[in-house]
């Protein structure tokens, strides 16, 4: 390999990570994330030589979601059945949320409920509290002010910390 | 809510200023619902640092090669397995040149006990084309020998004319399978996208496949080794298949 191709894959490799976790919670496929993964890095070898751009970490995922924003539209004009939109609940959760009733709750349960978080929140806290970006990075990732972010960010929280709470009431029910 | 939300964002986010900060501190002691979405914030926010996990293994792996395939093929030259990235095992082979090939006219390859009959007769449920599974047999331990194929031998699987070869490496064997045709894919097979010629992975049990086809003419083959699926393509490269 020569010294782009490495000096590309020690910039890159060590975000491999927070790639994959943005590739993963937008796809849910294991497969899908990989591939979506794969193509991210191509795409940005391809233009390495004139990444001038953000941080290595910021741009990566920037590749990340675009590409999977154009498979997701590829994918909407095929699939004819559309999901009905989530209800939307602004307000605070219902019920309290303390932590120990939360210790106990599995991966899987968080990961199940996040999916159920609107897009545009689920997103804005994927890029902030998996993929570890700052508001001001996110912001400029997804184009809206951050001032956006931080409260997309807010009712994304406040509406996973209510579904929690189901998931946890639901594994009591036997 | 009724309290202004950008207050609570503030908050959140650490932007207050002290004063504003121990006012917002005795607001939360009288304020029920900031109260709450300060806590569900925060289970949240703990909750989701389950979910910071890692990339699988392997997958480094394979974007280093699938990399290393676009350099190659940018750069015209040759793919090479960088040293310092290769697996562990990788790294003390090439150090201590200790690969032993043993292939061609030496080598014994034990065809499990009726394993082509048994295809023939199952091939319907077998999910695999009968290349692939032919080859996976002969690495699949419990079956009784049978039928001793001598390395190198041409054989005809699934109507593809195949070459057979197994190399093995400390102890490990691994068997390869090559042809002048392109060979049918798993169907959980995974394309390795914007490699050229067209890599393919996939997982047979505990056996990892990996093959590369090229067009009508010039040499398809794939692998199959007990290996970790990440080792593979620079198992791959080391063996000159690719």
């Amino acid at each position: 390999m020569d010294d782009n191709g490495r000096a590309f894959l020690d910039a890159a490799l060590p975000h491999i990570d927070v790639v994959y976790r943005v590739a993963w919670h937008t796809s849910r496929d294991h497969h899908r994330a990989e591939d979506l993964v794969q193509e991210t890095y191509l795409r940005a070898f391809a233009a390495f030589a004139g990444h001038r751009g953000p941080s290595t970490k910021a741009w990566l995922v920037t590749i990340c979601l675009n590409l999977a924003r154009s498979e997701g539209r590829r994918r909407s004009r095929r699939v004819v059945e559309a999901a009905l939109p989530e209800a939307y609940e602004p307000e605070a959760p219902n019920v309290n949320v303390p932590e120990e009733a939360l210790a106990n709750i599995d991966r899987a349960s968080v990961s199940r409920a996040l999916a159920k978080v609107p897009e545009e929140q689920r997103l804005a806290i994927v890029l902030m509290d998996l993929a570890g970006h700052s508001a001001s990075e996110v912001a400029e990732i997804l184009g809206c002010p951050r001032n956006t972010v931080l409260s997309r960010v807010f009712r994304g929280r406040q509406r996973l910390a209510s579904l929690l709470v189901e998931e946890d009431i639901n594994r009591d029910v036997p | 809510m009724t309290c202004p939300e950008q207050r609570i964002l503030s908050f959140l986010a650490g932007e207050l200023s002290p004063e504003e900060e121990r006012r917002f501190d005795e607001h939360l002691l009288g304020c029920e619902d900031c109260w709450r979405a300060v806590q569900a914030d925060r289970a949240a926010r703990l909750a989701l640092e389950q979910l910071r996990e890692p990339a699988p293994a392997g997958l480094q792996g394979r974007v280093a090669l699938s990399v290393a395939l676009a350099a190659s093929e940018a750069g015209g030259g040759p793919v090479e397995v960088d040293r310092g990235r290769a697996p562990s095992f990788i790294q003390r082979a090439m150090a201590t040149r200790r690969w032993h090939l043993v292939a061609a006219a030496s080598l014994l390859v034990v065809v499990a006990a009726g394993s082509f009959g048994w295809l023939a007769a199952s091939r319907a449920a077998a999910p695999e084309p009968a290349q692939v599974a032919a080859v996976v047999a002969m690495m699949t331990p419990g079956s009784a020998p049978t039928t001793v194929l001598r390395a190198g031998e041409h054989l005809v699987i699934g109507g593809q004319p195949v070459v057979v070869r197994a190399y093995q490496l400390e102890g490990t064997e691994e068997i390869v399978a090559t042809s002048a045709r392109p060979f049918p894919l798993p169907p959980t097979s995974h394309l390795l996208t914007g490699s050229s010629p067209q890599a393919w992975m996939a997982t047979k049990g505990q056996l990892s496949l990996y093959g590369v086809n090229r067009r009508p003419g010039g040499e398809s083959m794939f692998l199959v080794s007990a290996m970790p699926m990440a080792e593979m393509p620079q198992l791959a490269a080391r063996l000159d298949l690719i």
